[in-house]
């Protein structure tokens, strides 16, 4: 199957550095340690971002942020920049297409709604992962 | 003496245990229902413990915590038992008491405890309130000797001590022969024959130098040899009293080092661990599995796809419009590629190099080619988009989209999270019990136990020496005996003095004789009852020839022992079986206790086990079977296991006035049906009968045994 072009690759990825202090409570590097959910602040990221749209809400990133990595990485999972496409479709329009930074900003926003959700639910959590694929009910309705 | 009441405060399992005893001279039997491991043991020394202290209690298990084994080192807890019983004396007054004994104990790093002097009171219980009397501990054992303490209290384990080679046979006469003479108050003829025999001892001197130099001479030689002769034999009673030591020390030990065995064979459970090890293992990782697949699943397409599904089918649809519209071309450039690459065009048909398909697709492709950036970009998104819209309709179809794969992973984590739960608990329990067998001192016991043997060995060498100079010192002494006897006749010697000799050795004489006589019959008597129980239990028939058992009977050295029909006489550690070493036990305590008519308590714990059948339904029906108005303080307290109940169920109905159950909660959940939701494992005792269950007793397989289940916690 031929690759999926990344229009985002050039794009920084930020977060708040509030959640950036807390992100250890979400991500492990390690693959063994099952006591957080994601392996990579990406995959938070991306959760993060889909809880947002999900709560239909758009948060605007404060002043104090971190980039914690670029575009680039949505590559390492093609089906994120497809969807992303499409998302831009559907939320911004045709035009939006064509100017990256407006996608990525919005995914931004959205995630930084997501976040908030997201660290509140693990937070004291004896098994994160379980609490939030329960949470996941919730989430869906 | 009939015990009445007992409240026990952490006395090892029990926590707090009240319990009451049947007064009921027509019932006069309470049962304690409890299985092993409930707190039975605990039960009868914690009785034993209240009116003896520590000096009731086997040597080892004195010196280890008698409070909970849960208590942590450091953390001093008060342990308290008080018992209220009634004691008829001489002259048929009644007198109530409450006895209350308390020590505070302190748990050290180790097994080893700390313990205040403890505290014990004996309140006289009158209709105007209570007295406390002075020198508790003296009225107690006044009231119930120590020494018999294995008479009235008795371990269904001990209680083949009288019989059995688990002592050794001097051990075993001593008891029987101590037994005999405090029930039947022998002692007091003991001291006056020894007096007599002092004072003939002075007489004979006096006499001997009454009549000159050379009968004084023989007697002093005489007095020397028989002061020799005390010596020798002091030196074999401390020698004797030093093997009985020695042996009873190894009892303690042998039984601490079976008893640490008997919790389960080492390796068998070290194997036991090893696989639950490696099932709880196995589980974790099925766990860690679960949860490697739940951080999958969140950052899976499929995840992300159910939560932007309204946006991705909206882009879609937008996408789809353009296409309608022809805004975007129909096929991706890539697609084209790629068929043309496959010789093989979308429709299945081949793409032959030159065929008018291909050469259709190739101009298709050109098309595309000349098509705009942005255009050959939402055709690659618009194919993109569609095949993953296929794939998410798929993933439907099969469950595996996220409601099918969460539900999938919940259940997989549940299951994996509960087995390791579950085989955690085997696990702690495993090592619980491995923990109890203390490797170290069961290498520790069996040192000790080679090293007492062999000094019991050398030991026993020396008194046999020691016996052989006693005879050889006996004969010199006969043969001076006589010399002496020879010279007082061509001697004259003072009469008087020789007069009151002669009759002081014809008291001496008298006294033996009579002692001997008293306590030959009084043997011959509780010998016979002993006899007439012991066939009643084990219902043979001495007359019956094709019968076993002709005649068990107690002989000049207070051993028990059992006749055979066929002449021969059996050894009661190899030739009888444990239903019949139990029933002679039994036997003896009760004709002894019948001959002298004391009335106390016989607590017994386990005495059912090996018995069965028949045996065990006569063997429950004579020990329980009411004295009467003769003996209105005859009680007797059992200690029962389930399977020691099963079968006499109808007699304990007839003669049980008090059925109490014991349980312990670290039998749940294996054991016990309910949980008692308690943080350390504790003992409880309920008012349930041998035919009932509760909430707190409850046990699997209760209802297979037509017990009825009460549904209420009915603790006492």
């Amino acid at each position: 199957m031929a690759l999926v072009a990344n229009p985002y690759a050039s794009q920084d990825l930020f977060i708040a550095s509030e959640v950036s202090d807390r992100m250890s409570d979400l991500v492990s590097r390690s693959d063994k340690d099952g006591s957080k959910p994601f392996s990579r602040q990406v995959d938070a990221w991306w959760f993060a971002m889909c809880i947002g749209i999900r709560q239909g809400q758009r948060t605007k990133l404060p002043d104090r942020t971190v980039k914690f990595n670029d575009g680039g990485i949505l590559a390492t999972d093609p089906w994120r920049i497809t969807q992303l496409e499409l998302l831009t479709l559907s939320e911004l329009g045709l035009e939006a297409l064509q100017t990256p930074a407006t996608t990525i900003r919005m995914a931004t926003e959205y995630a930084h709604t997501g976040f908030s959700w997201l660290l509140e639910a693990v937070l004291g959590a004896a098994e994160p992962n379980l609490t939030l694929l329960n949470a996941l009910d919730e989430l869906m309705e | 003496m009939r015990l009445e009441h007992a409240h026990i405060e952490n006395f090892k399992l029990l926590e707090d245990v009240k319990l009451d005893f049947s007064t009921d001279a027509a019932k006069p039997l309470t049962v304690v229902r409890a299985e092993n491991g409930s707190g039975k043991t605990s039960l009868l020394y914690a009785l034993l413990w209240a009116f003896y202290g520590s000096a009731g209690l086997p040597t080892e298990y004195a010196k280890f915590r008698l409070g909970p084994a849960y208590q942590p080192a450091g953390k001093p807890i008060d342990i308290r038992v008080m018992v209220e019983f009634a004691h008829t004396d001489e002259a048929g007054l009644e007198t109530r008491y409450r006895l209350v004994r308390t020590v505070t104990e302190t748990p050290t790093v180790g097994d080893e405890v700390e313990r205040d002097r403890g505290n014990i009171r004996l309140l006289k219980i009158t209709t105007a309130g209570e007295d406390d009397l002075q020198h508790a501990e003296a009225l107690v054992g006044k009231l119930i000797p120590h020494r018999l303490s294995d008479i009235f209290f008795t371990n269904g384990d001990d209680v083949q001590t009288y019989i059995s080679g688990r002592v050794s046979s001097q051990q075993r006469q001593s008891k029987v022969h101590t037994a005999i003479k405090m029930l039947l108050g022998l002692d007091t003829l003991r001291i006056a024959v020894d007096d007599i025999d002092a004072a003939y001892k002075k007489l004979r001197a006096d006499a001997a130098q009454s009549g000159g130099a050379v009968t004084s001479e023989l007697e002093e030689k005489l007095e020397e040899l028989d002061q020799q002769i005390v010596e020798r034999e002091n030196e074999e009673t401390k020698l004797t009293e030093n093997v009985d030591n020695m042996t009873a020390q190894r009892i303690q030990w042998d039984k601490e080092l079976n008893s640490l065995r008997g919790i389960g064979d080492l390796d068998d459970l070290n194997a036991r661990i090893a696989q639950a090890t490696t099932e709880h293992e196995r589980f974790d990782v099925a766990r860690s599995r679960s949860i490697a697949r739940m951080r999958q699943l969140l950052k899976s397409e499929p995840c992300s796809h159910a939560f932007l599904e309204p946006q991705l089918d909206a882009g879609l649809k937008m996408l789809s419009e353009l296409a309608d519209r022809k805004v975007i071309p129909g096929t991706s450039l890539s697609v084209l590629d790629d068929r043309l690459e496959l010789q093989e065009c979308i429709c299945g048909e081949p793409l032959t190099p030159g065929s008018e398909h291909a050469n259709h697709v190739i101009a298709l492709r050109e098309e595309q080619r000349m098509a705009s950036e942005s255009q050959q970009r939402l055709t690659e998104l618009f194919h993109t988009a569609k095949r993953a819209a296929a794939e998410a309709a798929a993933r439907n179809e099969t469950g595996d989209d996220l409601p099918g794969l969460r539900t999938a992973l919940l259940a997989e984590f549940t299951e994996a999270r509960d087995s390791q739960k579950a085989k955690a608990a085997q696990l702690d329990q495993l090592k619980e019990k491995r923990a109890a067998i203390d490797e170290e001192r069961v290498r520790e016991l069996t040192t000790k136990i080679a090293s007492v043997d062999g000094k019991m060995a050398t030991f026993q060498t020396e008194i046999g020496r020691i016996q052989g100079k006693i005879s050889d010192l006996k004969d010199s002494r006969e043969s001076l005996k006589q010399k002496v006897d020879e010279a007082e006749k061509a001697i004259k010697v003072n009469h008087e003095l020789s007069v009151k000799r002669d009759v002081a050795k014809d008291l001496l004489e008298l006294g033996s004789e009579t002692l001997k006589t008293l306590e030959g019959d009084w043997v011959t008597r509780v010998s016979d009852r002993m006899n007439d129980l012991f066939m009643e239990i084990v219902g043979a028939n001495p007359e019956f020839e094709a019968g076993v058992f002709r005649r068990v009977y107690i002989d000049d050295d207070y051993n028990i022992k059992v006749d055979t029909h066929d002449g021969r006489t059996l050894d009661t550690d190899f030739e009888l079986n444990g239903a019949s070493q139990r029933a002679l036990t039994l036997s003896f305590i009760w004709a002894l206790m019948e001959v002298s008519g004391t009335a106390a308590p016989r607590i017994i714990d386990t005495p059912l086990g090996m018995v069965a059948g028949g045996v065990k339904t006569r063997m429950v029906d004579v020990i329980t079977k009411p004295g009467g108005s003769e003996s209105p303080d005859f009680q007797v307290v059992l200690l029962l296991t389930r399977s020691e109940i099963r079968d006499v169920e109808e007699l304990l109905d007839k003669r049980a006035g008090v059925v109490r159950t014991l349980s312990n909660s670290k039998d749940y959940p294996e054991d016990l049906v309910y949980d008692w939701n308690v943080e350390h494992p504790v003992s409880r005792i309920c008012t349930c009968t041998h035919r009932e269950s509760c909430r707190v007793c409850a046990r699997q397989y209760d209802d297979q045994h037509g017990i009825r289940f009460r549904d209420e916690e009915a603790l006492v």
